[in-house]
């Protein structure tokens, strides 16, 4: 078990009754790194971070989590990983000051403390009643909550739906302040790709259960290729069978494809090589057969 | 395996999420006795005891109809509490909160249990028999007089009254032993059915009874056992009765209340040494192996 | 494509957005090697650390290194054990020397052949005018 492996998964598998909801999923998140989950709705992605914290059995395959075996040793991995699920949950009838007391009392590195200052950012006052407060409130309090945790792995299941944008400013704010500190590593499975892109150092692509792809951004950069290109060599591109053929801009010039490798030489001097937009890779790799091909 | 420490703030959430609904279970049947107390009638009947026997008996009756009152409401709301608590934190979602923490399914589903089955009860005994006690000085001054009141023999009623209560206290993880199981699969049958658990119990019990008087198979009869063993636990283990009548008998009476309790309990506790308890038992660790298992899928399932 | 912020009064950057056209870390490090032609930081002082820029400019601390792991190839920066990263001497002369060279060859014919295209001859432009 290497110790700079927060995560490690081999061939993972989830069923829901007759569905596969994961099929043959293998990964490894090292310490210190910011990885982004993607995928559609359904592609598996909650599923995939409940395995990671005991929440679902998987049917095949083998999953570490810090060293433990999730389902086993839950108690244990979640004094050390922490898990924020997709929707706003905290429970209505407590105070948010209610909620600070009971975690300092059942998680040994929560701190008390932290919570209430990363609460002063936010607009939630401790003596708030959650039933109070507004869905985005929920989760700024949830968000600070778990951010005054000590974990070494940070579990994040859409973490910014329901925010503003000041507030999703303020998270990303944070993330970075706190959590990238070489040690430990973050998990985000989020649909704001974009907003995102610039924080990730590592990418996890799912659709339909299946891993399409697992790679760092900087891998990224280097094994994929796009070409922004003009309207009329569009078709000599085209024969060079790219992942993806799209649009950068209005007017002939706004042309782009992107190749899974460099294509040849020939066909690189058809246009300018500009830089592989997670945006763009996520559709060529996850779009839905019944799309158009040759969609401008 | 979650440490002793985590086990306080558990018990300390249930305090802080119920808190206003056991007060109001408290002080409003109070503040109507209060209130009926004090300016209600008051029929005596036919033949109302004379002289010293009165401020005694209305004492004695204040003090059993507060305690009994309080207990009951405080127990059958706990009951009615405890028999939906698998399924409490779904409605608002806050399921997934709790199960991101790191809580071991077993306490999750043992404090709250112990809690509104043990100590809310219990502490409506307690509560009950101070409400009675202020409820008899409140009766004996508006039918008598304050002085009546202080005149009570305390000395011989106090020592009754505490040995009651403890053996009452005693009595009540004694007869939610004997409930468990059926109390368990009420909360199991709630979690499966949602709100129809209480229909598929009684339609189970029906079923059974059924069963008992045209096979004679007697599983009726067994479940009314568990029932009776738990009545009993509670109080009337050694099946031996007090008498009174009249004053002096009264307070005989009332001296032997205390040995009588201890008698009753160590009755009670000899019941315990029982195969039917023991398959009891074993059918709750089943039972309780259950929900275990449906709160671990409980947050991956749709529910 | 060299790109240039300027502070708000309140020293806090405006909301960058990275463009499409190169990897974020190559624009992060044209952005810090503007700052630099300008004197920020001078030669011989200490860069900002990682953590600091990563918050400056919400990009991971990773993607931050690329860009002063490029800058520290380019000769700009060293690293001074134990101490950090710091502005060479003579950074800023290199500096200006590569973007001269690089506007002369590739910035400047654009520009003239857009000049001719409007018929502007020198005389046209207001040379001693300031910005």
């Amino acid at each position: 078990m290497d110790a700079n492996l927060l995560v490690e998964a081999r061939s993972l598998g989830v069923r829901y009754g007759a569905k596969r909801a994961l099929d043959d999923v293998s990964f490894t998140i090292p310490k210190g790194r910011v990885v982004g989950l993607l995928g559609h709705n359904g592609a598996g992605k909650t599923t995939l971070l409940k395995a990671l914290v005991g929440l679902v059995k998987p049917a095949q395959g083998e999953l570490a989590v810090l060293g433990m075996n999730p389902l086993r040793d839950r108690v244990d991995l979640l004094e050390q990983a922490c898990y924020i699920p997709d929707v706003a949950i905290l429970p209505r009838w407590a105070r948010v000051a209610d909620l600070i007391g009971l975690m300092s009392g059942l998680h040994p590195r929560f701190s008390a403390a932290r919570a209430r200052e990363l609460l002063r950012r936010t607009s939630v006052d401790p003596a708030d009643k959650v039933k109070s407060l507004s869905k985005g409130m929920v989760v700024q309090a949830h968000l600070a909550l778990v951010a005054a945790i000590d974990a070494r792995l940070m579990i994040l299941d859409e973490p910014t739906l329901g925010l503003d944008v000041l507030s999703r400013k303020a998270f990303y704010e944070m993330l970075i302040d706190e959590w990238c500190d070489g040690e430990r590593s973050v998990l985000v499975s989020t649909h704001q790709v974009e907003e995102i892109e610039a924080l990730l150092s590592d990418v996890l692509m799912l659709n339909e259960g299946k891993l399409v792809l697992s790679i760092s951004l900087e891998d990224m950069d280097r094994r994929f290729v796009a070409l922004s290109h003009d309207a009329s060599v569009a078709e000599q591109v085209a024969a060079a069978h790219p992942l993806l053929r799209y649009r950068t801009g209005p007017g002939t010039a706004g042309n782009a494809a992107l190749f899974d490798g460099a294509p040849a030489e020939q066909v690189m001097r058809l246009g300018q090589r500009v830089r592989p937009s997670l945006v763009d890779l996520f559709v060529a790799l996850t779009r839905r057969p019944e799309l158009d091909r040759t969609q401008f | 395996m979650t440490t002793m420490n985590r086990l306080i703030p558990l018990v300390q959430r249930e305090w802080l999420q119920h808190r206003f609904g056991w007060a109001l279970l408290v002080l409003v049947p109070l503040g109507l006795g209060v209130l009926l107390g004090s300016v209600g009638h008051i029929d005596l009947g036919d033949e109302p005891p004379r002289g010293a026997m009165l401020p005694l008996a209305i004492t004695a009756i204040s003090l059993l109809a507060c305690t009994a009152a309080m207990f009951v409401i405080l127990w059958g709301a706990s009951l009615i509490f405890a028999s939906g608590l698998a399924r409490r934190d779904h409605g608002d979602r806050s399921i997934e909160f709790w199960l991101s923490l790191p809580v071991g399914h077993v306490a999750s589903i043992a404090v709250p249990l112990v809690v509104h089955l043990i100590v809310v009860p219990a502490a409506a005994l307690v509560i009950g028999l101070a409400a009675g006690v202020l409820m008899s000085a409140l009766l004996v001054t508006r039918l008598v007089d304050f002085g009546a009141w202080l005149a009570v023999p305390w000395g011989d009623v106090v020592p009754a009254l505490l040995a009651v209560l403890g053996r009452l206290v005693a009595g009540i993880p004694l007869a939610t032993l004997w409930l468990l199981p059926l109390v368990l699969l009420l909360v199991l049958l709630n979690a499966w059915f949602k709100r129809w658990g209480l229909v598929v119990m009684v339609a189970g019990t029906v079923v059974l009874v059924i069963l008992e008087r045209t096979t004679g198979i007697g599983l009726a009869s067994v479940v009314a056992d568990f029932a009776n063993h738990a009545a009993t636990s509670f109080i009337g283990a050694s099946r031996t009765e007090l008498k009174a009548s009249g004053a002096e008998e009264a307070l005989a009476v009332l001296r032997q209340v205390p040995r009588w309790a201890g008698n009753d309990l160590l009755a009670a506790l000899r019941d315990l040494a029982s195969p039917l308890l023991a398959g009891g038992l074993l059918a709750s660790a089943g039972l309780f192996a259950l929900l275990i298992e449906w709160r671990r899928r409980g947050a991956s399932a749709a529910n | 494509m060299v790109c240039y912020l300027s502070n708000t009064p309140l020293g806090h950057p405006m909301q960058q957005t990275w463009d499409q056209r190169l990897p974020i870390y190559q624009q992060l490090a044209d952005l810090l090697a503007a700052r630099l032609l300008d004197g920020d930081p001078p030669e011989g002082d200490a860069m900002p650390s990682v953590r600091a820029l990563a918050g400056r400019y919400l990009l991971n601390p990773l993607t931050v290194n690329r860009a002063l792991q490029a800058l520290g190839d380019a000769g700009l920066l060293e690293n001074r054990r134990g101490l950090g990263l710091y502005v060479m001497p003579g950074a800023r002369a290199r500096l200006r020397a590569s973007e001269r060279e690089r506007f002369l060859a590739t910035e400047w014919p654009r520009l003239r052949a857009h000049l001719r295209r409007l018929d502007i001859g020198p005389e046209q432009l207001r040379w001693e005018e300031n910005a």
